[in-house]
């Protein structure tokens, strides 16, 4: 069975936040709403410093906590691993979102303008139309299922195929995000997650993240 | 497009008429990076890189480039010619806009210029930017300064924050590599010392930042000298602070231990593709022929002094004392060795704040990389193979010693054999034998008289026109006629501008001013200074897309540009001095822009509109002589005289010309770019060719001298010492600041997410910089700020030695050094018109202060560095 | 929170305690009183009490269900997954409560002694038992939050309970009040919520630094009077003097003090659940940045 990964090379990533803006740009996001992130810090002392910058997005957990608190079956694990959420059937309680450990899940709560005051340009119009997001109910990272699915349906190999791939995956020009089956243990993120002794965000959360990254 | 599933999108579903993929180009930054726009129903709903092409990621998009969308559909953009009603011109002062028809407009302007014309076109200044592309110098500036020049003069072309550009860094690739930008060879190289730049990480051309990420991903070292942990060093192997300003110095120390203490250096190279073998008497001039008055070299085999390309030479001297004609006279190298052992790592520690064990440890490494001797063969091509090369932009050598800095950093790639060889230091495209069959584009390195690296080819900008150096000349109505080596002379912001003028007897009236694409008062230093000039012009238009500070505070007309994705133009078919890869393996590439969405409300393509001026000058036949002549139109694709130009048939033109009559502009609309294989010649050019760089700058000594007396003359004077052969470390102005209270440096730096200053229009990017510690906030160090007793968030005031203040919150990070205070450089705007802009983060140039006495005497950069002092405030 | 120090540094929750989420908090307030007077009426079998406490659930707890929820229609789906879910047990317990306890309310006003009352009041028992506990097993479930991922959160709540409960009853039904039961209830409970939160306080400041965090926030930020004043004098040690005086006087506390008794504990119960909510902080997903 097919389980749909990332793995992410931290020693790539430019911390440019393009994923950010690709996300948002490809599911019409509202302002203020963000699918994934770009987190930055640091370690060490001075001079001996070194600055850290992570993307983060919903990682799509084997062992989902929010699959599990989500009380409506609003929320459930496809057969491919990534963690949906059917917007017809969130009831908008949000303790997915208080339960997600690494914090991936928003709820829609406004219909805000991008430029205050200004009302709603072309774009947002027509991205209510293209990709409505129901207000009252929670929404994350859904690793582009729709072009998984869509390009699946076209004969196309998701992580391969640009179209048939996520959004914040094709648009990083240091090409830092990798996606593939980590089922299949001769894929490109599997090979990764091998050669380069890959880590998951906060394993100790149990959750088994799909995310991985590489340093 | 893929749709949501779920009960309310489908009560919601579209009809969808229209759904088309375009490829285009971005034009937000020089890297013109090839796209792709998605339309549906008339609105282009995304962006994606052009996965095909070789210039951009290979399918990725920079933020700037995604965020293209917001900025074509921005509330607050330009659509429709306005007027200034308010006489009162500066900072903050509202223009009371009136909307005029696009009629009025030219015919106003048209007739403005008319005036000027027959009195003197000197004073019509044409300032132009760098956001918009390259369409800017030849649709607007070569085409205006042609169009609008008489016998009584020209106009006056400036780039409005220019000096705050890498110009130190163009003059020394002009000299040593006749290009205009250089690279590290990403696919060969195996160690690369970085000075004070993220060129390849995070900074603009989408393509370094893919190649560099290959590279350090394939094992390349990197080593980042820069005051912050910035994104290059965090993806670095080493990170090393230094003081601002002191690269130079470092560069030598470590020029030094290769050169004197390991005794590494590249004497093939040295010989033949150098003048380090050029003879140099007592008064450090070459010796000459005296016959040719070419510059001599010493023969070992035969004993004998010879011209330097003479063919007999069997082996070039670089080490011995000699006598010839009866003068004393060493190979240039000697001189130079000498040289260097002034900067012993002990005293560049002093200066710089990098310890002495770093400077011998890195100055063996990066020798050792080098590996002296070594070939490889490419496509049965055996070439030197030096993986090794450096690289710097803007930040490190935009001081008042910027060309020394320059000219230091350099030397450890002439040193170590690395200039044009597999692994080395690559030209960006000043070597293209053009498309199979037409032979276009065309350029060329070719020898000048002295052997020296020079340009031919018939598609050359002036802009590279940096060597030779021209001799000086009493300045006329700018500067630049007598600081020659400078790309630009920065005198329209200047603090001191006005008694420099009245110095060089400059009449500093201009009467008209037209501006394209730059924010000229908001990018310079200091803006204050800028307005103060600005208000002394009567009659001022602006072309933008958006209201911003120059237009808000001083234009008098303001015409409303069309963005990127409503316009068709064929500048990536010219412009390729930044955006070729300089990889043997990336093709040659070549985009075409074509329009997405037609321009909205009553924008106009500004090229096609200054076409328009000119017609209604009555210089329409002027215009149709320009294109003929600027691009070297054959016969039969020349413009008809006397009929209107159409704009696509012109386009369709510059195609045929180049690609052949089977790639029009059809052709290229269906496929947005032309792209074809380079050739080893092409991209590692020096080896094939009989052509030196110059490691020994003798040029300087009568150019330094030339400059000098003329200036000297007029009661300029600048810190003439810097005209000399050999490179030096001179303090900068900063340095000198005595006074304890200031104890801090401050300077700018960019941001991946930010290009010039109009990134900061754009909801996405505004909301990206808000996840960034950095972008919005004054930074010190966490050390530094703990010992001033202040914290995160705190409001602080900076006040520079000079007295200009700036406001904002403070960050920290530990990786930075102690000693500086960093602002992100393209923040601050106060424009009514960007309201997302407005008021976020800190404009660091308010802080500067442009003084002529402190640039850089030759090549006129900026001191970008301010010695400050700083204070919480409520 | 500044946007850039989002998980980086400790964060806070802020769905279930911030603008609408106010309502998360005084739900999950109004099942501990409601679930736990339900639950002390039982033991005491007092009419008046559960009958109250009833209303407490449908009126209070369920109204502000349905105030919270923008798609009230949609409320019904939360049964859906009692296996795994807290939410779904909880709004299984509360409609059972609701349920059982209407039906019972009925057997005992009519029928009391019955077996099938006393079955049915077991039944009810235990839900009341789960709408007074399931909040607390909520937070507990919330592994990103150490301050609440502790099994000392469902403790807390039961005891909290029943010591509303307690009020409740002294304020309801003073006939058959004791003020025995009522003193030492009260004492032991107080008590045992003092040293229990003391505890937890105490064991979280060994956790790691985010738990360290939201404990300094509690007892030293902004939050800190709210914690000391409402909490602890307002909701624990004021009316424990009241009851031990009254004690000591050997006299029922008079109606007026049972009702201050009960309006400081339910202040101090709600001051304590929005602390509680306030001070969860999540772990950061990178190092502290200093
Ligand atoms: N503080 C500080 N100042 C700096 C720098 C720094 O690092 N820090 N950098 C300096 C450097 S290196 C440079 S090169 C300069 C750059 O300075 P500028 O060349 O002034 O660049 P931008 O800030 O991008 O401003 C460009 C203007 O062009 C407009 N524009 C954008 N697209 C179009 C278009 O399609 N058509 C038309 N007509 N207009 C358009 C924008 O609205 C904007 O007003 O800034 C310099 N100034
Ligand atoms: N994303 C993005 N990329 C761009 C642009 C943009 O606007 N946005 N603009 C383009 C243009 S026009 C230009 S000119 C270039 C400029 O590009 P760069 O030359 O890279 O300029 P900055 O980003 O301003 O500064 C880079 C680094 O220099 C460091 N620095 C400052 N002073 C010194 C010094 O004295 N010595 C050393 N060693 N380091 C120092 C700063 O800490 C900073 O990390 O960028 C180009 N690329
Ligand atoms: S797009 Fe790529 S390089 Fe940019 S922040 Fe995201 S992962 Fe990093
Ligand atoms: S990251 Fe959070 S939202 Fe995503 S699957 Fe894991 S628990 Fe669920
Ligand atoms: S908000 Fe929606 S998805 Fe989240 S737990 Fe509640 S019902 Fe499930
Ligand atoms: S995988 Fe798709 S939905 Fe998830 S962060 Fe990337 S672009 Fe957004
Ligand atoms: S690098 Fe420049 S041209 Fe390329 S996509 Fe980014 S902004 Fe556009
Ligand atoms: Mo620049």
């Amino acid at each position: 069975m097919t389980r749909w990964g990332m793995v992410i090379d931290l020693k790539k990533c430019v911390n440019c936040y393009a994923c950010v803006i690709a996300c948002k740009q490809e599911h019409f996001l509202p302002p203020g709403k963000f699918w994934n992130r770009v987190l930055v810090s640091e370690t060490g002392e001075y001079p001996l410093v070194t600055k850290v910058v992570y993307p983060v997005l919903c990682n799509q957990c084997k062992e989902a906590i929010c699959v599990n608190a989500c009380p409506s079956t609003a929320t459930t694990r496809r057969n491919d691993g990534i963690i949906t959420i059917d917007p017809d059937k969130c009831s908008g309680c949000q303790y997915c979102v208080i339960v997600c450990p690494y914090q991936q899940r928003t709820y829609q709560d406004n219909k805000k303008e991008y430029f205050p005051g200004q009302g709603l340009t072309e774009l947002e119009k027509i991205g209510h139309e293209l990709y409505p997001h129901q207000t009252g109910t929670v929404t994350k990272c859904n690793f582009c299922q729709e072009r998984i699915d869509e390009g699946i349906k076209r004969g196309l190999k998701p992580g391969i195929d640009r179209e048939a791939t996520p959004a914040c995956v094709i648009t990083c020009m240091v090409k830092a995000r990798h996606f593939g089956d980590l089922a299949d243990p001769d894929s490109n993120v599997s090979r990764l997650i091998q050669k380069r002794r890959a880590h998951q965000l906060h394993p100790e959360f149990g959750t088994e993240p799909s995310v991985y990254y590489v340093e | 497009m893929v749709k949501m599933k779920g009960e309310k999108t489908k009560n919601k579903k579209i009809e969808i008429y229209d759904d088309v993929w375009i490829p285009t180009q971005c034009h937000r930054c020089q890297a013109e990076c090839g796209i792709l726009a998605h339309r549906v129903n008339g609105v282009v709903v995304k962006l994606e890189g052009n996965p095909d092409s070789a210039i951009g990621s290979r399918g990725g998009l920079c933020p700037k480039g995604l965020a293209g969308v917001q900025l074509l559909y921005d509330p607050n953009r330009l659509n429709a010619p306005l007027k200034r009603t308010n006489p009162e011109k500066g900072i903050g002062v509202d223009p009371k806009w009136q909307e005029i028809t696009w009629d009025e407009a030219l015919e106003e302007i048209a007739g403005r210029l008319k005036k000027v014309m027959e009195e003197d076109p000197s004073k019509i200044m044409l300032q132009i930017g760098i956001s918009s592309s390259t369409m800017i110098v030849p649709l607007f500036l070569a085409k205006l300064m042609m169009a609008l020049s008489t016998k009584k003069g020209s106009p006056l072309p400036i780039i409005s924050g220019g000096s705050h550009c890498g110009n130190a860094g163009h003059f020394i690739n002009a000299v040593n590599y006749a290009a205009f930008v250089t690279q590290p060879d990403w696919k060969y190289c195996n160690y690369v010392l970085q000075w004070g730049t993220n060129f390849g990480e995070g900074g603009f051309m989408q393509y370094a930042n893919r190649l560099a990420a290959e590279a350090r991903e394939r094992g390349m070292k990197l080593v980042v000298f820069d005051p912050v942990c910035n994104i290059a060093a965090s993806k670095a192997d080493e990170w090393v602070p230094l003081l601002p300003g002191t690269d130079a110095a470092v560069a030598l120390g470590l020029l030094n231990v290769i050169v004197n203490e390991l005794g590494i250096y590249d004497a093939e190279y040295l010989k033949k593709k150098t003048n380090a073998s050029y003879l140099v008497g007592e008064d450090g001039h070459y010796l000459r022929d005296k016959t040719t008055h070419k510059p001599l070299v010493w023969d070992v085999k035969d004993s004998k002094a010879k011209v330097f390309n003479d063919p007999s030479i069997s082996d070039f001297d670089l080490d011995e004392t000699h006598k010839v004609n009866g003068l004393k006279c060493r190979p240039a190298w000697q001189l130079l060795k000498e040289h260097f052992k002034k900067y012993t790592p002990e005293k560049v520690a002093e200066i710089s704040g990098v310890s002495a064990n770093a400077i011998r440890r890195i100055a063996k490494e990066f020798a050792e990389a080098a590996m002296v001797g070594a070939t490889i063969t490419i496509d049965g091509k055996q070439l030197p193979y030096r993986p090794v090369a450096i690289q710097h932009i803007r930040a490190a050598v935009t001081h008042g010693n910027g060309t020394q800095n320059t000219f230091a950093l350099d030397l450890l790639v002439h040193v170590l054999g690395a200039a044009n060889v597999p692994g080395g230091m690559q030209s960006v495209s000043v070597e293209c034998h053009g498309y199979p069959g037409s032979g276009l584009p065309h350029l060329e390195v070719v020898p000048d008289a002295d052997g020296f690296v020079s340009v031919g080819g018939k598609w050359l900008f002036p802009e590279n026109r940096l060597w030779p150096v021209v001799p000086p000349e009493y300045p006329h109505h700018d500067l630049i006629e007598l600081f020659t080596s400078a790309l630009e002379v920065p005198l329209w912001g200047g603090a001191d501008r006005e008694e420099l003028l009245r110095k060089a007897r400059i009449s500093s009236q201009i009467d008209v001013i037209l501006n394209f694409c730059t924010n000229g008062v908001f990018n310079s230093a200091n803006p204050r200074d800028k307005a103060a000039f600005l208000k002394t012009v009567p009659f001022i238009v602006d072309i933008d897309i958006f209201p911003n500070e120059f237009n808000e505070g001083f234009a008098d007309i303001v015409l409303p540009d069309a963005s990127y994705l409503e316009y068709t133009d064929w500048s990536g078919i010219q412009h390729m001095y930044h955006n070729q890869p300089p990889v043997l393996d990336e093709p040659w590439c070549f985009h075409i822009t074509q329009k997405v969405v037609e321009p909205q409300y009553q924008r106009r393509h500004a090229a096609q509109v200054i076409d328009d001026l000119l017609y209604r000058m009555g210089m329409y036949e002027k215009v149709i002589g320009y294109y003929n002549g600027f691009l070297c139109l054959p016969e039969e694709l020349q413009l008809p005289h006397g009929k209107k130009i159409v704009w696509e048939d012109l386009c369709d033109r510059v195609a045929r010309q180049h690609f052949g009559d089977e790639h029009g502009w059809e052709w290229f609309k269906k496929h947005g770019f032309i792209s074809w294989p380079k050739k080893v010649e092409e991209q590692y050019w020096r080896p094939f060719k009989d052509i030196r760089s110059q490691v020994y700058w003798e040029f300087m000594i009568d150019h330094g001298r030339n400059v000098k007396a003329i200036s000297q003359e007029l009661g300029i004077e600048m810190d003439w010492q810097q005209y000399s052969p050999l490179p030096d470390w001179f303090p900068c102005a900063p340095h000198k600041v005595t006074d304890p209270d200031y104890d801090l440096y401050a300077f700018c730096y960019r941001e991946p997410t930010h290009v010039g200053s109009v990134t900061m229009e754009q909801p996405w990017i505004d909301e990206a910089s808000a996840m960034n510690p950095y972008t919005y906030n004054i930074a010190l160090s966490t050390e530094t700020a703990r010992k001033k007793g202040l914290k995160p968030g705190d409001f602080i005031e900076v006040e520079s030695s000079r007295g200009n203040k700036v406001h904002g919150r403070l960050e920290v990070r530990k990786g930075q050094h102690p000693q500086t205070l960093t602002i992100m450089g393209t923040a601050g705007h106060w424009a009514k018109g960007q309201p997302i802009a407005r008021g976020k983060g800190v404009n660091f140039n308010s802080l500067m202060e442009m003084r002529y006495s402190e640039c850089d005497p030759i090549s006129f950069s900026l001191e970008v560095l301010v010695k400050v002092k700083l204070k919480k405030v409520k | 929170m500044k946007p850039y120090n989002w998980m980086v540094q400790c964060t806070p929750q802020t769905n279930w305690i911030e603008r609408r989420g106010i309502i998360i908090w005084l739900s999950i307030f109004s099942g501990i009183l409601g679930g736990g007077a339900y639950f002390t009426s039982l033991i005491f079998n007092n009419l008046g009490g559960m009958f109250t406490s009833w209303l407490i659930v449908v009126v209070i707890k369920c109204g502000l269900h349905l105030a919270h929820a923008e798609k009230p229609l949609r409320l019904w789906r939360m049964i859906l997954r009692p296996q795994t879910s807290w939410i779904s047990r909880g709004l299984i317990l509360t409609i059972s409560l609701i349920v059982l306890g209407a039906v019972q309310l009925a057997l005992t006003t009519w029928a009391p002694g019955t077996p099938v009352e006393i079955a049915f009041k077991m039944l009810a028992g235990i839900a009341a038992f789960g709408v007074m506990v399931y909040g607390g097993f909520a937070l507990n479930y919330v592994s990103g939050i150490p301050f609440w991922n502790t099994s000392i959160m469902p403790v807390l709540f039961i005891l909290w309970g029943i010591l509303l409960g307690l009020a409740m009853l002294l304020v309801v039904d003073r006939g058959s009040a004791n003020i025995q039961v009522a003193v030492a209830g009260t004492s032991v409970l107080t008590i045992g919520i003092l040293v229990i939160t003391t505890l937890h306080l105490w064991t979280e400041t060994y956790k790691g630094s985010t738990a360290r965090e939201s404990v300094k926030k509690l007892i030293r930020g902004y939050i800190a009077p709210m914690f000391f004043i409402g909490t602890f004098v307002i909701g624990l040690v004021l009316p424990l003097i009241i009851i031990l005086i009254c004690y000591f006087n050997s006299s029922l506390p008079s109606l007026s003090l049972t009702v201050v008794m009960l309006v400081s504990e339910v202040l101090g119960g709600l001051a304590f659940t929005y602390c509680v909510m306030k001070v969860g902080l999540y772990n950061p997903l990178l190092a502290v940045r200093e």
